[in-house]
């Protein structure tokens, strides 16, 4: 085999790394995080794509460290956090779900939400977007809601067909209350009796309903 | 019977029968009273708006005007709700399809909304901040750049405003206040992590992805 053969098979060989690189290669991180910072980014959004995970959170969340400057070490954590929280929420809602959908589940989780608690969710409402409900459930527990209290009244309503309107009519309204001197866990359980929900269908295979 | 009349009544009751003695200028008094000038159109006017009188209207026209009446006063109060943010507002973006429709009016949200998906929503971020010279907007949605977005004052109160076309989501953002103190939305609801030291709020946009 002449040198020149061996060449061609090494740079046939080294393509697929070199592609994978070409993709972590955000343009939008160029200029905005440090060298070594941003090649430990890459490494973090290298392992979300092998994973099947989006990057792009990842990527906006160096961007948010940069921008607000902080630390690289305390950068990097972050990414790595998300990047965590970004494949239990992937685990938990199944290889479907969408890039909104994960961002929102992170963010339940890192607010305290169970993951079996979001895996219910999904069995819940299995063809319809979860980024709602998620977001909400987020909202909640961030707003002082008990984290087992607030998964429980979300997948109650999802489970009955509560629509997108009326979670954020119940955050809405939970809001307005804790601002008006309710307690948190009082202002959720009132005002979650009042979203509507869909008529009760034909019986279906569920799982038990949630404390 | 008569007999045990007593004679103080007997003449409290003269005096009362006696003719009244009235002063010869009463009458003048009186009449000069009487003969007032006649009030102009305006007063006039007044008078009959002011006068109370029957007014006959049928149920189903009190009952127009009563739903006219509510109407408007519903309309009043979401104008008021949207104007009057306390030192912010909530966006308003994942209220739903009222929340588009109020950036429907500006072709160039139009346009960038078309351009993302049939999903996308415009949503309109105010900050009240009347001693400030600038405010900026930054999250997830313009890579966090804090030149990228200035808003624009809204009115001569300090309010502060901008439109954004977002598509489904849940998105992390913050204000800049003068270029430099970060700020999150004082009535959306708060990032439950705060990884950097400068907390975010969050807007989430309802709908399916497209």
């Amino acid at each position: 085999m002449s040198g020149r053969a061996l060449l061609v098979m090494a740079a046939l060989a080294a393509l697929p790394s070199l592609a994978r690189s070409a993709r972590a290669q955000d343009a939008r991180l160029a200029g905005r995080l440090a060298p070594a910072v941003r090649a430990a980014v890459d490494a973090q959004i290298d392992s979300a794509r092998a994973d099947r995970l989006p990057a792009d959170p990842l990527v906006l969340k160096a961007l948010e460290g940069a921008s607000k400057g902080a630390s690289g070490p305390r950068i990097v954590a972050a990414v790595r956090a998300l990047r965590h929280d970004l494949r239990v929420a992937r685990d938990a809602l199944g290889p479907s779900s969408t890039e909104a959908e994960l961002v929102a589940a992170a963010s339940a989780l890192r607010a305290g939400a169970a993951p079996e608690r979001i895996e219910r969710l999904r069995t819940a409402r299995a063809n319809t977007p979860l980024t709602v409900p998620l977001a909400v459930l987020a909202d909640l527990i961030a707003r002082g809601v008990p984290a087992d209290t607030a998964s429980s009244i979300i997948g109650d309503l999802a489970r009955r067909g509560a629509r997108d309107d009326g979670f954020f009519a119940l955050r809405a309204e939970v809001e307005r209350d804790i601002m008006a001197g309710v307690a948190p866990l009082g202002a959720v359980t009132m005002r979650a009796r009042e979203i509507p929900t869909a008529p009760a269908g034909p019986p279906t295979s569920v799982p038990p309903p949630e404390e | 019977m008569d007999d045990e009349r007593d004679p103080l009544i007997d003449e409290i009751a003269a005096s009362l029968k006696a003719p009244v003695r009235v002063s010869p200028e009463l009458d003048a008094r009186v009449l000069a009273r009487i003969r007032r000038p006649r009030p102009g159109p305006l007063a006039r006017a007044w008078r009959w708006l002011a006068e109370p009188r029957a007014i006959a209207v049928s149920p189903l026209a009190a009952g127009g005007a009563l739903a006219a009446a509510l109407l408007l006063a519903a309309l009043g109060i979401r104008r008021e709700r949207a104007a009057r943010p306390g030192r912010g507002a909530a966006p308003v973006a994942d209220a739903s399809p009222t929340a588009a429709a109020r950036g429907a009016g500006d072709a160039r949200l139009a346009g960038a909304r078309r351009e993302m998906g049939a999903g996308a929503r415009v949503v309109h971020f105010v900050l009240i901040a009347p001693g400030a010279s600038s405010v900026a907007i930054v999250g997830d949605f313009n890579d966090w750049s804090t030149t990228a977005t200035p808003m624009h004052r809204a009115s001569e109160g300090g309010a502060w405003s901008v439109s954004i076309p977002l598509r489904p989501g849940r998105y992390a953002y913050s204000f800049i206040v003068n270029g430099r103190q970060w700020m999150p939305d004082p009535l959306a609801p708060p990032a439950p992590h705060d990884d950097f030291g400068k907390p975010n709020s969050v807007v989430t946009v309802g709908g399916r992805a497209t």
